[in-house]
């Protein structure tokens, strides 16, 4: 750090780029991963997509039972619609959290850091029923807060249901954030401001776009992993805001319908995947974002 | 060191197969020739010297107690028990589909048991099995016997309703008590059943249930009703008050009266009970000593401790447990408690389309 840097973007001196016989024993590191992958998801993933199309069960194609019951329509665009809005409200939440992790010093930022592992030590079900007493008719939030669910208390309703799982995954939210934000070069806001940038305007043009990876990191984690979630929807909300993964389960554990639990899973990777793509594309039309992409 | 540790690994493999190989091997043993059946309860001792034998269930306190009792029965007999679980049908039907099968015993539940009766559990050879003391209000499956019958009851609110309801017909009557109620989400049987008792179907006509009936009563209740998805969730609404009345499992109201809450089961309701079975996987490799611990399980006094640490109601109509006050509130198989049991045959036939509609019933506002 002592030598000026040439290259305000990355103070660093860059990677030396790997020789054949690198690269060599790169391949051989990926190895034992792959082989995992391969056998842990792919094999496992093809199977359940051969069993989708071609397991008849209960006289009815998979595809079919799930495009007579409306029901199950109803549960796929819910969830994906509550992962949505759950990645928008861990965003919301954790950029200013991530932001100050990367401004404070080194002792309040080792508090932050805290703050945001420590539910990771506690179990999950704790939390899903730490959140039902204190969102229940008579808990915490009804008394102090009671013009919050018109005095019934917040459990057994989507809002619930949204607490619940912004709090559960507000971490990984953050953590990638925090990592993208803290190699983004605080001297370019200095920078922007000294050409005569508001700050604000330093922050939106300069800060935001190259935060980018981050934004897009975070995103998409908390939103895969918020597909996943069926206990949380089910124990602080109702069957009304039951997810995906009840039903997949449902017919999995309980009914032994891998046909069936084969196509929810299907379709519902394909929509999840169908929104990520579209988001992609989306950005491609934002100025900011496109110039940071280079 | 990795060595050594490696070469320890593969001497205890080798040793893991050539025991897999022997209790494996088709041979019956001796015991299993014997024409007369022990009495339920009994073993003998030293009988299976040097067997080994598996169990799986559901955790908790219940199978602590079952735990415990596979566990005499081993140490009476000279075998090694190896307690396991859950074991989910998905589970139980991995293991027979590939020809894998590491449990001896597993606890099924009603529906599943006949589901899976004769492709994934054995049908059961009921000379084997001493079931002369079983009670008459848990009927026995081809492929399973009794292990526990979980009531599912008409509980409520003493503070809510200062007139005690008296039949499932109030549990549905939002006039006369109003309030909300809370049922299982997981799946219809069982609350169907107590909507067609509540209709006023007859007790003993719970066969072939007329669904459509059933949910004609269930509407009646809906916008006052709540769903739990777990035993310990209808607890917590209990302790809470969060509702006026619910169709809880006996053994979640028994824990909250010892809790202290002011919560009654009205005995007039009959409970429907949720049967358990102890079953045998097919492919299971020690099926004899399998038989002998099922048999042992059913005795009076292993069923009268059962019932003392579980308030579960016991299997055998000779025990004699000591009870406390608020396990014989939930004593359901004595008078005036008189409960039903569900038409395991019409569900576990219409399983996937029942809970097709249950689903979208309780997915609908």
């Amino acid at each position: 750090m002592t030598a000026p840097a040439l290259h305000p973007s990355s103070p660093e001196a860059p990677a030396r780029r790997p020789g054949n016989r690198d690269s060599l024993a790169y391949g051989l590191l990926l190895l034992p991963g792959s082989l995992l992958i391969l056998f842990v998801i792919a094999y496992p993933l093809l199977l359940s997509l051969w069993n989708s199309f071609f397991k008849i069960e209960q006289e009815q194609q998979a595809y079919a039972w799930f495009a007579a019951n409306g029901v199950y329509i109803e549960i796929l665009v819910r969830t994906l619609l509550t992962a949505i809005s759950t990645a928008i409200f861990c965003l919301l939440l954790g950029y200013p959290y991530a932001y100050l992790m990367v401004i404070s010093g080194a002792k309040l930022r080792g508090v932050l850091t805290l703050f945001v592992l420590v539910p990771f030590w506690i179990s999950g079900l704790v939390r899903i029923f730490a959140w039902v007493i204190l969102l229940q008719k008579g808990g915490p939030v009804s008394v102090l807060l009671p013009f919050l669910g018109g005095g019934e208390g917040l459990l057994h309703t989507q809002t619930a249901v949204q607490i619940g799982l912004v709090q559960v995954l507000l971490p990984f939210m953050i953590i990638p954030l925090y990592n993208n934000l803290r190699t983004v070069d605080q001297r370019l806001m200095q920078a922007a401001e000294s050409l005569g940038a508001r700050r604000s305007v330093a922050f939106v043009r300069v800060f935001l776009p190259l935060s980018a990876p981050g934004i897009y990191a975070g995103t998409l984690l908390v939103f895969m992993l918020t597909l996943g979630f069926y206990v949380l929807p089910q124990v602080l909300g109702t069957p009304l805001t039951s997810m995906i993964g009840s039903v997949i389960q449902t017919q999995t554990s309980q009914l032994n319908n891998v046909g069936r639990a084969g196509a929810l899973s299907f379709v519902m990777l394909a929509a999840a995947g169908a929104i990520v793509l579209a988001a992609f594309a989306l950005t491609r039309f934002v100025p900011a974002v496109k110039r940071s992409a280079r | 060191m990795t060595l050594r540790l490696s070469k320890v690994l593969i001497v205890a493999t080798v040793a893991g197969l050539a025991l897999v190989g022997c209790s494996a091997s088709p041979a019956p043993a001796p015991t299993s020739t014997k024409t007369t059946v022990l009495q339920a309860g009994v073993a003998q001792p030293g009988s299976f010297q040097g067997r080994q034998f598996s169990m799986a269930a559901n955790g908790g306190t219940t199978q602590d107690v079952q735990n415990k009792i596979f566990q005499d029965f081993a140490n009476i007999v000279g075998a090694q028990f190896a307690p396991d679980g859950p074991p989910t049908t998905a589970a139980v039907k991995a293991q027979v589909d590939s020809h894998n099968v590491t449990w001896d015993i597993v606890d099924a539940p009603e529906v599943d048991l006949a589901s899976g009766c004769g492709t994934v559990y054995q049908k059961l050879d009921y000379s084997k099995i001493d079931t002369s003391k079983l009670s008459k209000l848990v009927p026995l499956q081809d492929c399973g016997v009794p292990l526990n019958a979980s009531p599912w009851t008409f509980a409520y609110n003493k503070d809510a309703w200062p007139t005690a309801p008296t039949s499932w017909a109030d549990f549905f009557d939002l006039k006369k008590f109003p309030g909300k109620r809370a049922v299982y989400s997981g799946f219809p049987m069982q609350t169907m059943e107590a909507a067609l008792l509540g209709s006023g179907v007859d007790p003993k006509d719970l066969k072939k249930p007329d669904v459509d009936r059933g949910y004609k009563e269930l509407n009646k209740i809906k916008s006052n009703l709540l769903f739990f998805a777990a035993g310990s969730e209808s607890q917590q609404m209990i302790a809470s008050n969060q509702v006026a009345a619910g169709v809880f499992w006996s053994g979640r109201v028994y824990t909250e009266l010892l809790n202290g809450s002011n919560w009654g089961i009205v005995d007039t309701a009959p409970p429907i009970l949720r049967m358990d079975y102890w079953a045998i996987p097919i492919g299971a490799k020690n099926t004899d000593v399998a038989y002998a611990a099922i048999n042992y399980y059913i005795g009076a006094a292993q069923q009268s401790e059962w019932q003392e640490k579980t308030a579960y109601p016991s299997m055998n109509v000779d025990s004699k447990p000591n009870l406390s006050p608020e396990a014989k509130a939930v004593d359901v198989f004595k008078s005036p408690f008189k409960p039903v049991t569900i038409d395991v045959d019409f569900w576990s036939s219409h399983l996937s389309a029942q809970l097709d509609r249950w689903t979208t019933w309780t997915s609908a506002k």
